[in-house]
């Protein structure tokens, strides 16, 4: 027996030593705080669509969580080979798990009740310091999964430096695809441009390319293109809005915008127009408005906080007219983060971060309301149930991002 | 059963001393990185404060205090880490080559014995592996007794924070990638280790068995065996086909099986049939 006591010893080391170790760690894992949604008023079945993402930040260590369905997630707890995406590219990937293999740009995305349609730009850099780039386009029958896929070269790639699809529509069974590009330039000018391209399905080559806007400018100056967060990026739409920011560089690496020269832009994609919305009426859709908005192709919406209540504006695109104008029953403080998603004839809207002053816990609040009506369909507050009283005062909670399926 | 279980004691026998001293010279570094490096810290800290005639307060609001992630990434701490990384590797070749210009060429005796060579073969992996777990349990004992003298020698004005072991190790690089997280990774990334030592083991048995030419044999088995392991990845990185998270984990799970399988397999094989000595 004497013999064996090195290995023995070894053997018993390693099983108690690593073992202790990895049970103190799930432990000290399970006894992290839990959050979820008490409510206050309305039917707690409408968080069943919610999700909550936040860090929880313990002893330098921070910990991803969701809180889905009003039940709390750690990163950790999630296995090492599942996929984070969002949930709407999630939801695609659940229904058609092959069409969807390496998309995962909602953006690049379009889908009605017959089709699925997909467009996104690959491009590289030759050794020469060429770019080569091509249309990656796929279309998916829903009816009997026939799935359609093809490269195709992109109109006058030679002049360009990097491309970005930013909404795909399929209208006459010909594929829409709107870009921003940037223009290559020799000299010290750059180019910024809004391209659409027409593609055709059966032809397998695009038949058109447009630019809507392009803008030349040189440094210091500087243009942006925009759109507002849409709220259903692969529906189809009629119509789109983003706006063209112009700014100036200052000396001292300060950004300042010039709202006065930036413009606004409204494109119809059936009848091929585009118009620039002046905004110049009182309460109508403008610039500002639009930055800070949420669409879904049809109207505009807005949080408004001018009037020291949060009220919820919705705007028509394409009169631009102000069409509702609700009052969301919420507290109000000072006015600090707040969270907003518009989903289900639903407008979905969580005010705070879930931390306050001094990096303690304050409780965010949830408010679910009707678009149209106002009316609240539930209210809440996120509640935190310790696991471990003691550790209490040191767990930093910050929200990061409010999803809707 | 009984004679592998001898041959692992046998082997780790054989290594115990170096091994004991990795041990020792791992346990004396870092205590005295702890009191050294936390000692300096300090009279560094007093040193600032009487040059800009700063209250305790005031110091350390400007420059903060500090805590143990400041010991985790001196050599004292990480030096006997590195040096017990390379003694192991070192002894994966050393643990074959000692049997054949030992000072009595052992190999004859070992290959003499009534025991099959795959008992032989495993036996050995089986000690550098338990002797690499040993390494790592090792630290895992050390740390929170190292975390406690650490906090028994700093003021608690400057220590920044209480931290627990876990988070040391997940503070730090080095400490990360030999105290996994989790426990899945744990065994993810020590079965990783075990698939790569079992390859290195057979390119070994290559050169054994065929010597110069054997050299070339082994470096081909260990490019074949990693492009197998990794073929999903290649396919992924060229844009053929892409996986999704879960498939590609599964397939390299069960290519690490197979591709230690049959590193194995082949091992033993090459020193029941082809081994000369």
């Amino acid at each position: 027996m004497k013999r064996y006591l090195c290995s023995i010893i070894i053997g018993l080391v390693v099983l108690l030593s690593i073992g202790t170790y990895y049970v103190k760690v799930a432990s000290s894992a399970s006894g992290l705080p839990t959050f979820s949604f008490k409510t206050i008023e309305g039917s707690d079945k409408e968080l069943d669509p919610v999700i909550v993402q936040a860090t929880l930040e313990n002893n330098n260590l921070y910990e991803p969580l969701t809180i889905e369905s009003n039940m709390t997630t750690y990163g950790h707890d999630r296995s090492l080979w599942s996929d984070r995406n969002d949930v709407q590219i999630e939801r695609l990937i659940k229904k058609h798990r092959s069409f969807m293999r390496g998309k995962d740009f909602i953006d690049s995305f379009y889908e009605d009740d017959d089709f699925l349609a997909y467009a996104s730009v690959n491009n590289e850099y030759t050794k020469s310091g060429k770019m080569e780039a091509e249309f990656d386009i796929g279309v998916l029958e829903k009816k009997d999964e026939d799935e359609t896929s093809f490269r195709i070269d992109f109109p006058h790639q030679e002049r360009l430096m990097n491309m970005e699809v930013r909404d795909v529509q399929l209208i006459h069974s010909k594929l829409q695809v709107l870009t921003m590009n940037d223009v290559d330039s020799s000299d010290d000018k750059q180019t910024k441009e809004v391209h659409l391209y027409t593609i055709d399905l059966a032809k397998k080559k695009v038949v058109n390319d447009k630019t809507l806007v392009s803008e030349t400018f040189t440094y210091p100056n500087q243009v942006d293109f925009e759109m507002p967060v849409n709220t259903a990026p692969s529906q189809p739409n009629n119509m789109i809005l983003f706006s063209m920011i112009k700014g100036v560089n200052h000396e001292e690496g300060e950004y300042e915008e010039k709202l006065k020269e930036s413009k606004l832009f409204s494109y119809q994609y059936d009848t091929e127009k585009l118009t620039t919305i002046k905004g110049d009426k009182k309460e109508s859709l403008n610039l500002d408005i639009a930055r800070s908005g949420y669409t879904d192709g049809k109207s505009l919406y807005a949080i408004d906080f001018t009037s020291g209540k949060y009220q919820l504006k919705t705007f028509d695109i394409s009169s631009g007219a102000l069409t509702n104008d609700i009052e969301l029953n919420v507290a109000v403080g000072k006015e600090e983060a707040n969270f907003v998603a518009i989903k289900n004839g639903r407008v979905y809207f969580l005010l705070g971060s879930g931390m306050g002053e001094n990096l303690t816990y304050e409780p965010a609040q949830l408010l679910i309301a009707d678009l149209k009506t106002g009316k609240t369909l539930y209210k809440g507050e996120t509640i935190r149930h310790a696991a471990d009283k003691k550790n209490e005062q040191k767990i930093g909670f910050i929200i990061s991002t409010l999803e809707v399926i | 059963m009984m004679r592998y279980l001898k041959l692992v004691n046998f082997e780790i026998n054989r290594f115990s001393k170096i091994y004991l001293t990795l041990l020792l010279i791992t346990l004396l570094s870092q205590f005295a990185g702890v009191l050294i490096v936390t000692k300096s810290l300090l009279n560094d800290a007093k040193e600032i404060m009487l040059e800009e005639k700063l209250s305790e307060v005031a110091y350390l609001s400007e420059y903060g205090g500090i805590d143990f992630t400041h010991i985790a990434n001196t050599l004292w701490f990480l030096g006997p880490i590195a040096l017990s990384a390379v003694a192991l590797i070192f002894y994966i070749f050393l643990i074959w080559y000692r049997d054949w210009f030992g000072k009595n060429t052992f190999i004859y005796r070992l290959l003499m014995l009534p025991t099959s060579r795959l008992s032989i073969y495993l036996s050995k992996a089986t000690a550098i592996f338990l002797m690499v777990l040993g390494l790592i349990a090792w630290q895992m004992i050390l740390l929170p007794l190292e975390n406690a003298l650490f906090h028994s020698s700093v003021p608690e004005a400057f220590l920044n924070m209480e931290m627990s072991t876990s988070s040391i190790a997940a503070a730090n690089g080095i400490l990360m990638l030999i105290i996994p997280s989790t426990f899945t990774q744990f065994l993810l990334s020590y079965g990783i280790g075990l698939m790569v030592m079992s390859i290195l083991f057979t390119a070994i048995m290559f050169e054994r068995s065929f010597r110069m030419k054997g050299i070339l044999l082994g470096l081909l088995y260990g490019g074949v065996a990693a492009a197998l392991f990794l073929t999903p990845v290649f396919i992924m990185a060229s844009e053929i086909f892409h996986f999704y998270s879960n498939e590609l984990f599964g397939l390299l799970l069960t290519l690490g099986i197979i591709v230690t399988g049959l590193s194995i397999w082949l091992g033993s094989w090459l020193l029941k049939n082809r081994v000369t000595v």
